[in-house]
């Protein structure tokens, strides 16, 4: 009994210990640090972290092996602009950010998408980009609208880690929500009968439907959000923020913007109402 | 996190925690039924009928736990054979870990001393007598410490039920993290389970001192 109480007191002391690490760095280290812009310009070198494999936004290049896409170059552009090396380190989404509070990336060059309960963690960039939220089902289902979706038979799943799943608990109350690991497994579960529609952005819908013509694309637009990058929540990071921030005015105005949105995407980059404010 | 947060969470965290523990306790005694069904299968060395069980757990003990539940969960409904995910679940690793579990019983019944056996077959019992009255029970009861190290690995095989749509302990964990980008939950699942396998190591001990035979 008495080894039992020990043990628990020491997963308790144990788990304080880290709730104290969870929620962003030590405000000890503030005043005396230099900002991290300042940093990166002395030590030449910024080392941003991306989720590889996810294209287009940023994959391996498969002849040379090198990384590419939408992120990558957004990215590489301003360490040219500020004039710094770059220095990509691939991780996976749930690594990331507790890799840039822990300082050991300066930002996550990964389309994150930009909410207000994250921003209370996360320091966010303006938007790099935006999606808008679809639903892919089969296309022997008979659905025809996103309006027929909200009923107890149906089931919903969504990326696990997207907020598209939280987004599918709050319109379709009634239906049944579940979040998977990956696209692929999406596509297994949705011709198995395990899930009825996949919530996820146009452009991975629209690789789908290249990939399978079993699958057709509902027409209503669910949800659109912006996606950006993010920094360690440390009043030595607003300097790299706005730096980077500008970055993205200045490219937006010059047509670089345009170009890489072409290149990557297909389309024309079309300002939002908002966007410069965004 | 703070009392807000934490509110919100909770229902999540709560249904993770009533699926994974009870889904643990239904596959820690499936598993335990059925491999020792197996083992003694094998072990009274029925011709047609061990040759298969032995296929059986030589199949079942090299394929990844995930692939058979890929299989229960995406591969038979494309024949017609939907579960529900849980039933999938359970049933994947009942399968997994019942080959593992014959393993160890069948293990343990062969050091059962031969004395006893002979003990048995002198008293006139016939062999179906023998093996459920004799030999089970002391090789069962030999096996019983690696038996509750099979429970802790159920217990962590239920994490993998995050990939086949269910919400468990693991996926409420991440639930949190996914909204606000804090992993202060994780480290609050990760707790959880370790409570979780202290509780299942006393409870082992206290099982083997109950079925300990004073000799």
């Amino acid at each position: 009994m008495k080894k039992l109480l020990s043990a628990l007191l020491a997963v308790t002391m144990l788990s304080m210990l880290f709730a104290g690490c969870g929620g962003g760095k030590d405000s000890s280290d503030g005043a005396a640090a230099a900002d991290q812009l300042s940093t990166i310009l002395e030590n030449g070198k910024m080392v941003a972290a991306i989720e590889a494999g996810n294209e287009p936004w940023a994959y391996a290049d498969t002849d040379t092996g090198e990384y590419t896409g939408f992120s990558i170059d957004l990215i590489s552009g301003f360490a040219e602009a500020i004039g710094v090396e770059i220095e990509f380190m691939p991780l996976e989404f749930s690594e990331m950010i507790p890799a840039v509070q822990a300082g050991k990336a300066d930002i996550v060059a990964s389309n994150i998408s930009r909410t207000t309960a994250r921003a209370a963690t996360v320091l966010f960039t303006d938007a790099i980009g935006y999606d808008n939220c679809v639903a892919v089902v089969r296309s022997d289902s008979g659905l025809t609208s996103t309006t027929e979706l909200d009923v107890p038979e149906i089931t919903i799943t969504a990326p696990a880690g997207n907020i598209y799943e939280e987004m599918a608990y709050e319109k379709f109350p009634n239906a049944t929500v579940s979040a998977l690991a990956s696209t692929s497994d999406a596509i297994a579960a949705l011709k198995a009968g395990r899930a009825d529609a996949y919530l996820t952005d146009t452009i991975q819908a629209y690789k789908l439907l290249d990939t399978d013509d079993t699958l057709t694309i509902l027409p209503e637009t669910l949800d659109s959000d912006t996606v950006a990058y993010a920094l360690d929540l440390d009043v030595n990071s607003y300097t790299l923020r706005d730096a980077f921030n500008t970055y993205l005015k200045v490219i937006k105005l010059n047509g670089t913007y345009n170009e890489l949105y072409n290149k990557y995407f297909g389309v024309d980059w079309v300002p939002l109402m908002g966007e410069y404010g965004a | 996190m703070n009392a807000v947060q934490f509110a919100g969470w909770l229902p999540s965290l709560l249904e993770g925690l009533k699926i994974t523990l009870c889904a643990s306790m239904i596959a820690i005694v499936t598993s335990i039924i059925w491999g020792s069904i197996v083992a003694i299968l094998v072990a009274y060395d029925y011709k047609v009928l061990t040759f298969f069980m032995r296929i059986y757990i030589s199949i079942f003990r090299n394929t990844p736990l995930l692939v058979i539940m890929f299989f229960c969960f995406y591969g038979l409904p494309l024949v017609n054979l939907e579960m529900p995910a849980l039933v999938c679940g359970i049933l994947s690793i009942t399968l997994n870990e019942g080959a593992f579990v014959a393993e160890l019983i069948r293990g343990s019944i062969k050091n059962v001393p031969a004395g006893e056996i002979e003990a048995a077959c002198s008293l006139g019992l016939k062999r179906g007598k023998v093996v459920r009255k004799v030999i089970f029970p002391l090789g069962f009861r030999n096996a019983v410490p690696m038996l509750t190290g099979q429970a802790s690995v159920m217990v962590k095989d239920t994490s993998l039920f995050a990939l086949i749509m269910i919400v468990d302990l693991n996926r409420a964990g991440s639930i949190y993290y996914d909204k606000y980008l804090n992993s202060i939950s994780i480290w609050i699942v990760a707790a959880i389970y370790i409570l979780i396998f202290l509780a299942l190591t006393q409870a082992g001990r206290l099982i083997e001192k109950k079925m300990m035979v004073r000799r």
